[in-house]
């Protein structure tokens, strides 16, 4: 309308300039023509802006990022510490009696929870109301809470850690029209805009009855802007207060209102809308709101608790009800009359909702971002297939594999146990990194990037490249197996010369720098000898050691160097994981996985990363290996785990160190989980640890503390025992002195042993029977 | 002393007259028994029905659940070889059933049933040789 009037203006003014003052009237218009012309083009540019924000895509959603879901049965391990800790994670309420989705109430060793609906990629999985009967630290039994009958596993909708923000850490939860809840509507109606659906986007009116309540009120109690004006404001505009923002203002209101529909306005007003702070991320829209303050969802909120969020529109911070609980309270106050004056409740409501406490939940850090490290992680890798403004902007839902109890358990060993070797040390600064993954499956259970778990920035299980010092020995003896050699073949532990590769002569020490002579295979693995290990390495040959570290997952090209064999090479925390997976699942390359599936924001499944595996060694050499790494913990260098788990547990591992003790590793599995821990400093300054008195003392922690399973490894098929004197190569007895019964590929038994018919089962009872006790003593 | 004596006698006898510095054997063979079989057995349940049904990937989801709780239940490994069959991964069907085998123990019918599912996948792939030893392998078995 505008730009026609102008038109004819300009015609006019043509008409004349023909009559007379040709050039003066000609140059104004020119001038004219010329503002003419960048006013409509500038305000084809807004109309672009504003059509861009709205037919494309609206708000940039961040990628919402999911823990594992919880799955509980009858007999699970797991006490109500533990359940009421993950449900205020995946922000549930503890209520007095829980009654809508997503509340909890406890009594005892009694818990009522009800789950709320959540899409997995196998569907839908719809709310249900829970008892869970808790005996001590043990799940006793599970029911539905309505039918009474017994349930026999319950997947609980998992916990959001964390999103992918775009720029401005923004996050909302976006809702439709539909979703909209008619109070929430009505109140924000009255309160901030009586006549939004009459206007055309401009009130005077507004501005006018806004001027009268204020000087009535003596302060500004509401503001004179329409909603379209506030979302146009909030859209697109900066905070500046200038003119030229408010004639912007103006315009793009007016293009907003006529390509729009006011239900559409007023939608994306309510998704748009800030409304707190969560640490770095913003609060955006009612949806999110209504979970930040009150871990409800929208439609179960109150008229008290929707007076409040929208009295916050006008200052979210000002009126923040967890800092300024009476401001906030008697902001709310003056909206519950606004409701009540403008017909919106009745009388009994706002009785009710005035009386009402500001009740929220309190500091509901839940779990944003919580786990800096394992998200990264995360990110890392679906960088691979998406762009990242996939990431920020398409509200994709990833499933991950984090265990929020594991994690928790990792970040606070981790920290407490260097803390004590900090100071039994006499050393500063140490960091560390741990990875935690289930043994079979390879799914990462956890990450810790560093001593201070919600520091971001370097993720040292990510990105320190380290030596790994004789946590590579396993592949040189696997190596060796698979070419013939056995548990009990001798190996001289000596001095030796060799060619270092770069034209200089390589005389590898042992640790404590002592020679060993001449030691059966399995206990230079155990005890860690250097120079034997070298010998293996290089009579195997050193390409040979290279392929098996490439099979077992770290697939890469080594320096052809020797000293390749008492883990000169770098790596980083998660390949010296990936590595051990390979020997954890019995010689199946499984991949590491910390994405489950990802989902569309539709709920479509995008993509899944599915368990696949791919046998890589023999199970016979594996088993070999394995048991000598079993041997490593219970008499060699990881012997001093015995003070966190029993030696009962057969826990199997390999504690590395690098020179000048500036790098501790370990890593090892159970029954159940397999955990990688490196301790160092970033200045690379020695820590004054070994493997054995740093790294290992903290995975002792860790896995003491999620209480690792017993490790028993299952023999394959094709496996005979023999008895080994280790000292003497003995084999003709079982009764020599420091005799030890070995596992051995059948067939390679050396001559003159005894070969026994069977293992003697004797660890198969969990604890330590009568003869073993009385066996104990005389050890 | 009769008492002490006896048990020196008991622990050469289960340990050779070792002192100190004695290796104790590992224990092998037996796998700890799983978490009770119910846990996953609703799971295992569907995960067949759904393979029944032609519903592949449902069936591979309720597995890879099942087996996030009872990951060394070999019976679960061998079901997903089945799907991964019926989804013409031949090879991850293979391999699958290589761990299953892993897992077995002294389940002659589990390892039965990977050979015979093992064979029929190398056939797929036109691998007959390799077909040839999965056969013998169940034919030998009991």
């Amino acid at each position: 309308m505008a730009s026609r009037k102008k038109k004819n203006t300009t015609k006019r003014a043509g008409k004349k300039n023909r009559t007379g003052r040709f050039p003066f009237v000609t140059v104004i218009v020119f001038v004219l023509v010329v503002i003419f012309v960048a006013f409509a083009l500038y305000v084809k540019h807004l109309d672009r802006v504003i059509r861009q924000k709205f037919d494309g895509k609206r708000w940039s959603l961040p990628a919402v990022v999911y823990a594992r879901p919880l799955e509980l049965y009858p007999g699970l391990s797991f006490s109500t510490a533990q359940l009421e800790k993950e449900l205020q994670l995946a922000g549930y309420r503890r209520e007095d009696v829980a009654a809508d989705p997503g509340g909890y109430d406890r009594d005892g060793d009694l818990v009522h929870l009800i789950t709320r609906d959540f899409y997995f990629p196998d569907g839908l999985q719809k709310s249900v109301k829970l008892t869970v009967q808790f005996a001590g630290d043990r799940i006793e039994s599970i029911a539905a809470s309505d039918s009474r009958q017994r349930v026999s596993l319950a997947r609980l909708d998992p916990a959001r850690i964390g999103s992918f923000h775009p720029r401005h850490h923004e996050d909302r939860i976006v809702l439709t029209i539909d979703d909209l809840p008619e109070l929430l509507v009505k109140t924000l109606l009255a309160v901030e805009d009586q006549d939004f659906y009459s206007h055309s986007g401009l009130s005077f009116r507004g501005i006018a009855r806004a001027l009268l309540a204020n000087i009535r009120a003596g302060e500004t109690v509401q503001g004179g802007s329409t909603l379209s004006q506030q979302l146009v404001k909030n859209f697109f505009l900066s905070n500046k207060r200038t003119l030229q923002r408010k004639f912007n203002e103006a315009i793009m209101t007016l293009l907003l209102e006529f390509h729009y529909s006011k239900d559409e306005i007023l939608t994306a007003y309510t998704n748009e809308v800030f409304l707190g702070q969560d640490g770095a991320r913003a609060v955006h829209g009612f949806g999110l709101a209504g979970q930040f303050y009150f871990r409800r969802d929208l439609e179960d909120l109150d008229a008290a608790q929707i007076a409040l969020l929208v009295g916050m529109v006008k200052g979210p911070s000002y009126y923040n009800p967890r800092k300024y609980p009476d401001r906030c309270l008697k902001r709310r106050q003056l909206v519950l009359d606004m409701m009540f004056s403008r017909a919106v409740i009745d009388e009994d409501v706002y009785q009710q909702a005035r009386t009402s406490t500001i009740e929220t939940t309190g500091g509901t850090k839940g779990g944003f971002n919580r786990f800096p490290a394992f998200l990264d992680l995360v990110r890392r890798q679906l960088r691979l297939d998406y762009l990242e403004k996939d990431l920020t902007t398409d509200g994709l839902k990833i499933l991950t594999t984090l265990d929020p109890q594991v994690q928790w358990q990792v970040e606070k060993n981790l920290a407490e146990t260097i803390d004590s070797l900090e100071k039994r040390a006499g050393v500063s600064e140490i960091e560390g990194a741990v990875i935690v993954s289930s043994r079979e499956g390879g799914e990462i259970l956890a990450v810790a990037g560093g001593r201070k778990p919600l520091q971001t920035g370097f993720n040292r299980a990510i990105d320190a490249r380290r030596p790994i010092g004789s946590i590579i020995k396993p592949a040189v003896y696997l190596t060796a197996f698979a070419n013939g050699s056995t548990l009990a073949s001798p190996v001289q532990d000596s001095s030796l010369a060799i060619d270092d590769g770069k034209g200089g002569t390589w005389r590898p020490k042992n640790f404590d720098g002592k020679e060993h002579g001449l030691v059966p295979l399995y206990a230079a693995l155990a005890h860690s000898y250097n120079q034997a290990t070298v010998k293996i390495g290089m009579d195997v040959g050193l390409e040979k050691v290279q392929q098996t570290v490439r099979d077992l997952g770290v697939d890469k090209e080594f320096s052809p160097y020797p000293s390749f064999l008492l883990g000169a090479a770098s790596m980083v925390p998660l390949e010296v994981s990936q590595m051990y997976q390979t020997l954890a699942a019995g010689g199946f390359y499984v991949p590491q996985r910390v994405i489950g599936s990802v989902l569309s924001s539709d709920k479509k499944v995008l993509q899944r990363f599915g368990l696949s595996v791919e046998q890589r060694f023999s199970p016979e050499s594996i088993y070999l290996l394995n048991t000598a790494l079993q041997l490593a913990v219970r008499e060699g260098t990881g012997k001093s785990l015995s003070r966190s788990i029993p030696p009962s547990h057969n826990l199997a591992g390999k504690t590395g160190t690098s020179n000048d003790l500036r790098d501790s590793w370990f890593a090892g599995f159970s029954g159940d989980k397999l955990s990688v821990v490196w301790l160092g400093r970033d200045d690379n300054k020695t820590t004054g640890l070994t493997g054995a008195s740093g790294a290992l003392a903290v995975w002792g922690k860790i896995m003491q503390s999620l209480h690792a399973e017993p490790l028993d490894l299952l023999e394959p098929p094709g496996i005979e025992w023999a008895w080994v004197d280790p000292e003497s190569f003995d084999m003709s007895g079982r009764f020599h002195y420091k005799k030890i019964k070995l596992p051995f590929i059948a067939g390679s038994i050396p001559k003159q042993s005894t070969v026994t018919p069977f293992p003697v089962p004797e660890k198969k009872k969990k604890g330590p029977g009568v003869l073993d006790r009385i066996r104990d003593w005389f050890r | 002393m009769a008492v002490v004596l006896s048990m020196l006698i008991a622990n050469c006898l289960l340990n050779g007259c070792a002192g100190k510095k004695e290796s104790v054997p590992l224990s092998p063979v037996e796998e700890r028994i799983e978490k009770s079989p119910s846990v996953s057995a609703s799971l295992l349940e569907s995960a067949e029905q759904a393979l029944r049904s032609g519903q592949f990937n449902q069936a591979e989801m309720f597995l890879e659940r099942a087996l996030r709780l009872e990951p060394r239940n070999g019976e679960l490994w061998h079901v997903m070889g089945q799907v991964k069959f019926e989804q013409n991964h031949h090879a991850q069907a293979v391999q699958f059933c290589l761990k299953s085998n892993s897992l077995a123990g002294k389940d002659p019918l589990l390892i039965h049933k990977n050979w015979i599912l093992m064979e029929s996948a190398y056939l797929q792939m036109g691998e007959t040789e390799k077909a040839a030893w999965a056969r013998r392998h169940y034919l030998a078995s009991p």
